[in-house]
């Protein structure tokens, strides 16, 4: 074995170490081979008579505490190296769906500006819109059917009607919110914003309607400059749609917790009132706090994610 | 040689090596090498660790040979250690010794008295 050989062995295994403390036992064993070496012996002689040179890691980390089996394996799991590149690995994965979705919304976007469709843009647009938010309603809508139907079934009369005719109601006044808001959204901007050229005019309307939520970062100005052409464009309005699906079936699931939140409020502070009136009610009361907790976090979560903050650089 | 017994001593015989003078590792090796055949290897391990618990003090000298050593220096600490630690073996040893000869003695007496 060389010099080299052993003190890049040692330095593998002290890993574990501080830099600081790593560097300098390396040292004193780098200078010991150099002194032996001056006295005559051969380098190989002089790492021998280290003697096993497992037993040797052992008793190095021994005499900083650390367990000498930690290093042991091959596959070497440092927790803060992990997280890190847990991290990395997330934060490029939401880069590149950010950049996908950016790209997807640039090509329908372009599509929409060629120099045909100027002439009727507003109708145009319209239309354009009427006919996205029908595409979202429809899978969404036999969703919610399907779902009150299952609720008819599972309650008594006369919870059955009751309960599905609420749900469905509760679904469309979302479904009608968010094509509001969309409108309005667009109308908003084409007042303002009346001196723009067309084409980055109807790119930005299109996508101020569908905003990505803020963790994955968006690089507008590098996406922008690709050219995609049309057949990548539809595919991509697919895939476009299935995520505004998504985000509203979301608000779907969103407002009946909200309204078992309400609920939940009036109902812990019953049971409170009557556990301090001394009825043996904790453990549900207990349980009831849970559930309103549960409850405002799954709101938070999907909240953030369907009505995320406005970025400086979009729209 | 047994090694229980190389190691027992190990830490006592570092600790006398440095009284006289501060030594750098090479030339504390060496010195402990004169009275028991040990692994070099792991009396650097055993440096650190006095080091971590006081007492040694360690600071780097240039040299015209090569890098600067980091030479060791005992500490009071080291020096307490050290006495202790003598008094130990001495006491350690001569009840080994006392109970070979009387363990040996006794030995003798058993098997005359199988023999018989």
């Amino acid at each position: 074995m060389t010099k080299m050989e052993f003190l890049d062995y040692l330095e593998k295994r002290l890993r574990v170490l501080n830099e600081k403390e790593r560097k300098d036992i390396l040292g004193e064993y780098a200078q010991h081979i150099e002194l032996k070496m001056e006295s005559g012996l051969s380098e190989d002689a002089a790492i021998h008579d280290f003697g096993n040179l497992e037993e040797l890691t052992a008793e190095i980390l021994e005499a900083y505490n650390v367990n000498p089996d930690y290093c042991k394996k091959t596959v070497h799991i440092d927790g803060r190296k992990f997280g890190e590149e847990v991290t990395s690995c997330a934060s490029k994965a939401g880069k590149g769906i950010g950049a996908l979705w950016g790209r997807g919304r640039d090509a329908v976007g372009r599509v929409f500006s060629l120099q045909f469709f100027k002439r009727f843009k507003p109708v145009f647009m319209g239309c354009v819109i009427v006919a996205i938010l029908v595409l979202v309603y429809l899978p969404l809508a036999g969703i919610a059917f399907w779902f009150a139907e299952r609720m008819y079934s599972n309650f008594g009369y006369p919870f059955d009607t009751l309960v599905s005719v609420i749900f469905l109601l509760l679904f469309h006044i979302c479904f009608l919110l968010l094509s509001f808001s969309a409108l309005y959204s667009y109308i908003s901007r084409n007042k303002d914003k009346n001196t723009e050229s067309g084409k980055a005019e109807v790119v930005r309307v299109f996508k101020s309607m569908f905003r990505l939520p803020r963790f994955t970062a968006i690089e507008h100005t590098k996406v922008e400059k690709r050219r995609g052409n049309i057949l990548s464009g539809v595919k991509k309005l697919i895939k476009l749609a299935v995520l505004v699906s998504l985000k509203c079936m979301a608000v779907c699931i969103l407002t009946p917790v909200l309204i078992f939140q309400f609920f939940g409020i009036v109902a812990f502070g019953g049971l409170v009132v009557l556990v301090v009136l001394g009825y043996p009610l904790i453990g549900l009361t207990i349980a009831a706090a849970g559930g309103l907790i549960s409850g405002f976090s799954i709101l938070w979560l999907i909240g953030s994610f369907i009505f995320p903050k406005r970025v400086g650089n979009e729209g | 040689m047994n090694v229980q017994f190389k190691k027992g001593v190990l830490e006592l015989i570092v600790l006398l090596s440095v009284t006289k003078r501060d030594m750098y590792g090479y030339e504390l090796v060496n010195e402990v090498s004169k009275v028991i055949d040990v692994n070099e290897g792991t009396i650097y391990p055993l440096l650190k660790r006095l080091t971590n618990e006081h007492y040694f003090e360690t600071y780097l000298k240039e040299s015209t040979e090569g890098p600067p050593r980091k030479y060791y220096h005992l500490t009071a600490a080291g020096v307490l250690y050290k006495e202790r630690l003598e008094q130990e073996w001495s006491d350690f040893s001569k009840r080994v010794n006392q109970f070979i000869e009387d363990g040996g003695k006794l030995s003798k007496q058993v098997l005359d008295d199988k023999g018989e």
